[in-house]
């Protein structure tokens, strides 16, 4: 037995574990897509935008914002738009284009206003997006 | 394996992490085209599941065909083939996930199915680096070099399909396929497919590469190869397009005519990495 590993390379412990952890990654890989092929349901994206933090800075009050899709399906091109309003009136607008938000997930993004969005009702939500 | 002494075992661990670096070498090689091609992380997080699923299926046993003819040492069963496929696989998923953090694609903000597609689409290219890599840039020894170039009728279209997979992955999932297609008429999508075969034909049969040139095998006319290998060749890059721009969502709601242009503008590259995956790796017919 000896005498043939000489010849023919063996297998080592470290090889096999390699080889088990590629299977592994393998059988989750298919568990996690085939799951989400599974529960995939038809239907548009569901997008929530929410205020993160609101900091005073040289080039002007930034929003940091975040826009969640709680749905099923992507979403490209995502409008967020802010709006300051003071009782009816709206006085400071802003908006930003978020590339993709795919399903489940949030993606990051900032306005900026010249008023301080602490002085006024900051109102904040996606108001288009178009599929991928 | 009580009969294999201490120093054996170590020497055998040694000389297989020397080969997992020498794969995961291959894997960053041979996939940062794809992984720098933005297009492929939003596709890979958010493509239809079922096909991303249907392409990885695919993509499996391919690997395990290709590390039948070149891969990690040389293999003896197809129990050998398929460990080595794994291993392959593992290599190239992890490189997959540290490159795509290092770049910030992936972050905790992502659901795990995400990360998951993002890593997966990019870990078909990385495993066939990290497979490539052992028969390109391993010590050859004779053995392994006459495996692949005994590889047969079945090997040289699986060698073939692997190269037109790899070349044509990361342009596949980008605008310009569209945008070259839309752009040609006709009468210049006819003359790409003709080009395409024509070029196939002399990378394989014509042009002399160092060391891998392959001539005109005796007692084979030119209609015999171009319809044996050339022109199957091209079939498969078509196909392997086909495959690709339909489970990237790029097919749909198209014209039958524009679609066939859309396939035809992605062979081009698919089959000449065809034609150059049989005299690299394939070595001869």
């Amino acid at each position: 037995m000896a005498a043939r590993e000489h010849e023919e390379p063996a297998v080592g412990r470290l090889e096999w574990g390699v080889a088990a952890l590629g299977a592994a990654i393998t059988i989750a890989v298919f568990a996690v897509l085939g799951y989400e092929a599974a529960t995939f349901e038809e239907g548009p994206p569901v997008l929530v935008a929410r205020v993160l933090t609101v900091s005073k800075l040289e080039g002007g009050h930034v929003v940091q914002f975040e826009a969640q899709n709680l749905g099923d399906s992507t979403a490209a091109e995502v409008v967020v738009r802010a709006t300051l309003k003071e009782g009816e009136k709206t006085i400071e607008e802003a908006e930003a284009t978020l590339d993709y938000v795919a399903r489940k997930s949030r993606r990051k993004g900032g306005l900026i206003f010249r008023r301080d969005p602490g002085s006024a009702t900051l109102e904040i939500a996606a108001v288009s997006y178009r599929e991928p | 394996m009580t009969a294999i002494s201490a120093d054996r075992r170590r020497e055998i661990e040694r000389g297989f992490l020397v080969e997992l670096g020498r794969a995961a070498g291959g894997a960053v090689i041979f996939s940062l085209p794809v992984m720098m091609t933005m297009e492929t992380w939003a596709l890979g997080a958010g493509m239809d599941r079922a096909r991303l699923l249907a392409l990885f299926a695919a993509f499996v046993p391919m690997l395990v065909g290709l590390s039948h003819y070149v891969g990690f040492e040389e293999t003896q069963t197809w129990l050998d083939d398929l460990r080595d496929a794994f291993v392959a696989i593992a290599v190239g998923f992890v490189v997959s996930a540290l490159v795509l953090s290092a770049f910030g694609v992936l972050h905790p903000g992502l659901s795990l199915g995400e990360i998951t597609g993002a890593v997966a689409l990019q870990t078909i290219s990385a495993s066939f680096g990290a497979v490539i890599a052992q028969g390109q840039f391993g010590q050859r020894d004779d053995e392994c070099d006459a495996r692949a170039r005994g590889a047969g009728y079945g090997g040289q279209l699986l060698f073939m399909a692997s190269g037109a997979v790899f070349l044509s992955l990361n342009i596949a999932p980008t605008e310009e396929v569209e945008l070259i297609s839309a752009s040609m008429t006709p009468l210049h999508a006819l003359l790409l497919a003709a080009f395409a075969v024509l070029a196939m034909h002399a990378i394989v049969y014509r042009v002399n590469f160092v060391g891998q040139s392959l001539r005109r095998p005796e007692g084979r006319g030119f209609v015999e190869l171009l319809l044996g290998y050339t022109a199957v060749g091209y079939a498969i890059a078509l196909a392997v397009s086909a495959g690709l721009l339909w489970s990237f969502g790029s097919l749909e709601e198209l014209a039958p005519a524009t679609a066939l242009r859309h396939v035809v503008t992605l062979g081009f590259p698919a089959g000449i990495g065809a034609a150059f995956a049989r005299i690299l790796v394939g070595g001869g017919d």
